[in-house]
């Protein structure tokens, strides 16, 4: 098994479009950086001590106000304590761009990482259909069982490989170009004032847009191996990646759509506590998604090594 | 005759109702060349992928060295050398790396053998560039590169020396001869180009609509013919039939089966009776006529 993954590895890097895969993330990552950097101006914030005590002021004057809605109130209110919060925990804002900043914003284009990797993942079974290379690969004393597994694994591969360039060139530009953090952000949980664990945030972040990210491969893979046709499978994984929700909107006056899919792969949804249709549990989403991968797969395999090769 | 390499026994595919492949039986040997002839869409390339598992068997059973291509299909395949029709490759990539990928779905293929394989094939020169600026004859013989890896024993081919050049050609049909003599390799040669198949062939297996319609060795002289024109005509009508030789007239012109150890014989006797001897010749039926006359004019039906 290890030579036939060795096998798809090497075929992946061999063609351009991979290559053009991983210069474009690189271009995102690198660009957005340098752009963060030439159009963000710093801001100098050492007197910030004053301006959370003008903004206690200020929440104070805007609370004295009559017939103030109930939303404003609220906001007046979080203002409020955030300040006070900083001013007695010693806790100056964070301004400027950091290096976690960038790194939050690597965890947040995970969907790019997923469109650049269900590309490959519709072509690595379909293309040697057209190109005819599929009798040469299947005529040997491999089943195609393990042919296919290996170029499953392949994928998955170079999904995380994405990943992991990601991560690390986010944080080296982050590094380099910003710094690390000077200062922290401040959220409300059940109305009380607590710092942002902000590399759990990010750490989260990837984690549960791995939903996404593994539904789309495995779709990909799926629609390639059973219809033949990288161009097919590449744009129906890219309209159900990009559309999901709407898809959903619209579908749900006719169907059940909690038993879909697309309403669950975006496990962000979960993190957000915002939710496309209504919420649910974790456990749902996970058991919907799993019962889906499990058909992908299983078709997949089936339709692969029942097909009569013609190519 | 040894043990049959191959057996293929009452081979049937059908595809949405329509037979392809009909009842079909062959065996092959080793050491042996075998010529796999037909008409366009009597199903040649279909018996090739069905023998090498790429298409499933409607009914029948296949087995390559006693394993069954259907059942135990790893073991059957690991003997098996193939080339369907043209040899398709990563065109991304050099020859070289497409060796390199195929022999890792081999057990024990060494660098060394990959080599000598690239030698043996004459790509040395070009080995190390990408496929994609390779000439047809070039990627054909990468692709006989690509079959011999493995050192199997039994190779199929279909439609080989498409895209090669006459000395191309030539050097094939030698080097096919070494290996199916020296290392007692079974070979398969599917092909329309009969005068290949006669040339390179031991044996030649013609299909048609799916059935097997006759097997036959080829350069056997069990069935020379000779052409004798001689006179008085009646005097050696007599004489042929009256001594049993099997022979039909023809404006004048005797047809005999006779081998043509027996030809002075014949001609002592005959100038013993006094007849006049105009013109003996052997009568060279080439395997075209007789497909043709099998085939019936190899039309398409």
């Amino acid at each position: 098994m290890f030579n036939l993954i060795q096998n798809e590895w090497m075929k992946l890097w061999h063609k351009k479009g991979t290559w053009a895969i991983l210069v474009i993330l690189l271009l995102v990552i690198i660009g957005v950086g340098v752009l963060d950097k030439v159009f963000m101006e710093e801001v100098n914030d050492s007197d910030w001590k004053q301006e959370q005590q003008a903004m206690i002021t200020d929440a104070n004057t805007q609370l004295q106000t009559p017939d103030l809605d109930e939303w404003s109130i609220q906001m007046y209110e979080e203002q409020k304590e955030m300040a006070q919060y900083r001013l007695d925990n010693n806790a100056a804002p964070q301004v400027n761009q950091s290096m976690e900043g960038n790194m939050a914003f690597g965890a947040s284009i995970m969907v790019l990482i997923t469109l650049l990797t269900v590309i490959p993942g519709a072509s690595i079974v379909s293309q040697e259909f057209t190109d005819g290379t599929i009798k040469m690969l299947l005529t040997r004393p491999v089943s195609r069982f393990k042919v296919l597994t290996s170029k499953l694994i392949t994928i998955f591969l170079f999904g995380f490989t994405l990943i992991l360039v990601t991560i690390v060139l986010t944080t080296v530009i982050g590094f380099i170009l910003f710094g690390t953090a000077t200062g922290v952000d401040l959220t409300i949980v059940d109305g009380v004032v607590q710092q942002t664990n902000t590399m759990k945030d990010i750490f989260l972040t990837y984690v549960y847009s791995l939903g996404d990210f593994t539904m789309s491969i495995l779709f990909a893979f799926f629609i390639g191996t059973v219809f033949s046709s990288p161009s097919i499978a590449i744009a129906l994984s890219m309209l159900f990646l990009m559309m999901g929700p709407m898809i959903i909107m619209l579908l749900q006056k006719y169907i059940p759509v909690e038993y879909i899919w697309l309403t669950h792969s975006d496990l962000t949804q979960h993190l957000r506590k915002e939710f496309f249709i209504e919420e649910t549990t974790l456990f749902m989403s996970l058991a919907v998604l799993g019962v889906y991968a499990i058909i992908f797969i299983a078709l997949s395999f089936m339709t692969f090594i029942k097909r009569d090769v013609k190519a | 005759m040894s043990k049959p390499i191959v057996e293929l026994k009452n081979v049937t595919k059908i595809i949405k109702g329509k037979t392809l492949i009909d009842n079909l039986s062959l065996e092959l040997f080793p050491g042996q060349i075998t010529g796999f002839l037909g008409p366009n869409g009597a199903g040649k390339t279909t018996t090739v992928r069905l023998m090498t598992g790429l298409m499933r068997l409607t009914s029948g059973t296949i087995t390559i060295e006693g394993a069954s291509i259907a059942d135990d299909y790893e073991k059957a395949i690991s003997n098996v050398g193939v080339i369907v029709e043209n040899p398709e490759m990563y065109k991304y990539m050099s020859g070289y790396k497409n060796l390199i990928h195929f022999s890792r779905m081999h057990k024990d293929v060494s660098k060394e053998r990959i080599d000598e394989v690239v030698k043996q094939v004459g790509l040395t020169k070009r080995i190390n560039e990408k496929v994609s600026t390779y000439s047809l004859g070039m990627r054909q013989r990468l692709g006989l590169a690509q079959a011999l890896l493995h050192d199997p024993k039994f190779l199929i081919l279909d439609e080989p020396t498409n895209g090669l050049d006459p000395a191309g050609i030539r050097e094939f049909r030698t080097y096919l001869r070494k290996i199916a003599v020296e290392n007692n390799v079974s070979i398969f040669v599917s092909s329309h180009l009969l005068s290949e198949i006669e040339l390179m062939c031991d044996r030649v297996a013609v299909i048609q609509n799916g059935k097997l319609i006759d097997e036959r060795m080829i350069q056997s002289d069990e069935k020379a013919r000779m052409k004798l024109k001689a006179e008085p005509f009646e005097l050696v009508e007599n004489y042929l039939s009256s001594n049993d030789y099997v022979f039909t007239t023809q404006e004048g012109i005797f047809l005999l089966e006779l081998k043509e150890d027996k030809v002075p014989d014949l001609i002592n006797e005959l100038v013993a009776q006094q007849v006049q001897i105009f013109a003996v010749s052997a009568v060279h039926e080439t395997l075209e006529e007789q497909f043709l006359q099998m085939t019936g004019g190899g039309q398409i039906v």
